[in-house]
């Protein structure tokens, strides 16, 4: 996993230091939205093709499947609700919160 | 995005169940890498062409922390409902809900001790990956682009960044991913202590 993690950040560094010393060509810079959102929907389509194929997902959906899907609906939201409520009380940049604060 | 999200999401696992070959499947991993690598090549770039990023997140310090804990603490909130709700182990349910959308990790450690509660925690963590994708445009527009890091949990340094970056903006693109690494470090820690006490 620590591997993993410093590939990443690696990959990211990278890009940012090509991209902060000016090595980037302006062209591309246009594109990288579109390319982003590209490359985006091949994963979450590739996603979606591995949940499709995947027996151990599709034999249990039956079985405990709403039972899953309420405990990944609940955990997250108590996670964004509480995310919500301390950042309300403590951080205010709005650049960083997007929403509002009051 | 939302719509355009889940119909990718849909088409692909349709393909997945109707006649995609084995031989995709199991070159899948690879090209998941190989575009997930391309994909946080091109946020690296985003990142590096706003001079204000690190500057921003000075300002805040210690308070980025706020968005792992919270994330943390809600998740095993949500943890303790649950089973309450479905009448099961304290500890099983919370060593599921601290799996923190990182499904093979949780269910490998969690299935020796009980093969139903490994399931549970695969698919509700596949479950919350899945909802935090389709979710985060919406929750980046109507609740704040803070709360889409806690969407995805884990997945918040890898697969589910460009989906934060592309909704909200670079200095939270950092945060994401600093907030991923701790919540990823957080499973391996968490999800073993909760199997003991089961």
């Amino acid at each position: 996993m620590i591997l993993r993690v410093l590939m990443y950040f690696g990959i990211l560094a990278i890009g940012w230091l090509l991209s902060s010393r000016g090595a980037i060509h302006g062209n591309l810079m246009k594109k990288i939205s579109n390319i982003q959102t590209l490359i985006l929907f091949g994963l979450i389509y590739i996603m979606g093709v591995r949940v499709g194929m995947d027996e151990q997902i599709i034999s249990s959906i039956g079985q405990i499947g709403i039972m899953a899907a309420v405990f990944g609906l609940i955990t997250g939201t108590f996670s964004i609700l509480l995310v919500y409520i301390l950042r309300k009380r403590f951080i205010t940049d709005l650049n960083i919160t997007g929403g509002t604060n009051d | 995005m939302t719509k355009k999200i889940l119909l990718v999401l849909v088409l692909g696992i349709l393909s997945g169940l109707l006649f995609m070959p084995q031989v995709f499947y199991d070159n899948s991993g690879l090209l998941m890498d190989i575009g997930l690598c391309l994909l946080l090549f091109f946020v690296g770039i985003d990142l590096g062409s706003n001079k204000s990023i690190f500057k921003n997140l000075k300002n805040l310090g210690f308070k980025i922390l706020i968005v792992p804990i919270a994330t943390i603490v809600g998740s095993l909130i949500g943890g303790l409902v649950c089973s309450f709700i479905f009448k099961i182990n304290i500890f099983g349910s919370l060593a599921i809900a601290s799996g923190l959308s990182w499904y093979t990790l949780s269910a490998i450690i969690i299935t020796p001790i009980s093969s139903e509660l490994g399931t549970i925690a695969f698919l509700s963590n596949v479950f919350r990956e899945v909802m935090a994708f389709v979710a985060i445009p919406f929750i980046a527009k109507k609740i704040g682009y803070l709360e889409t890091i806690a969407a995805g949990a884990a997945i918040s340094m890898d697969t589910g960044l460009p989906m934060v970056t592309r909704n909200t903006n670079q200095e939270v693109a950092v945060i994401s991913f600093i907030s991923g690494v701790i919540l990823s470090l957080a499973v391996t820690v968490l999800v073993p202590i909760f199997v003991g006490f089961i």
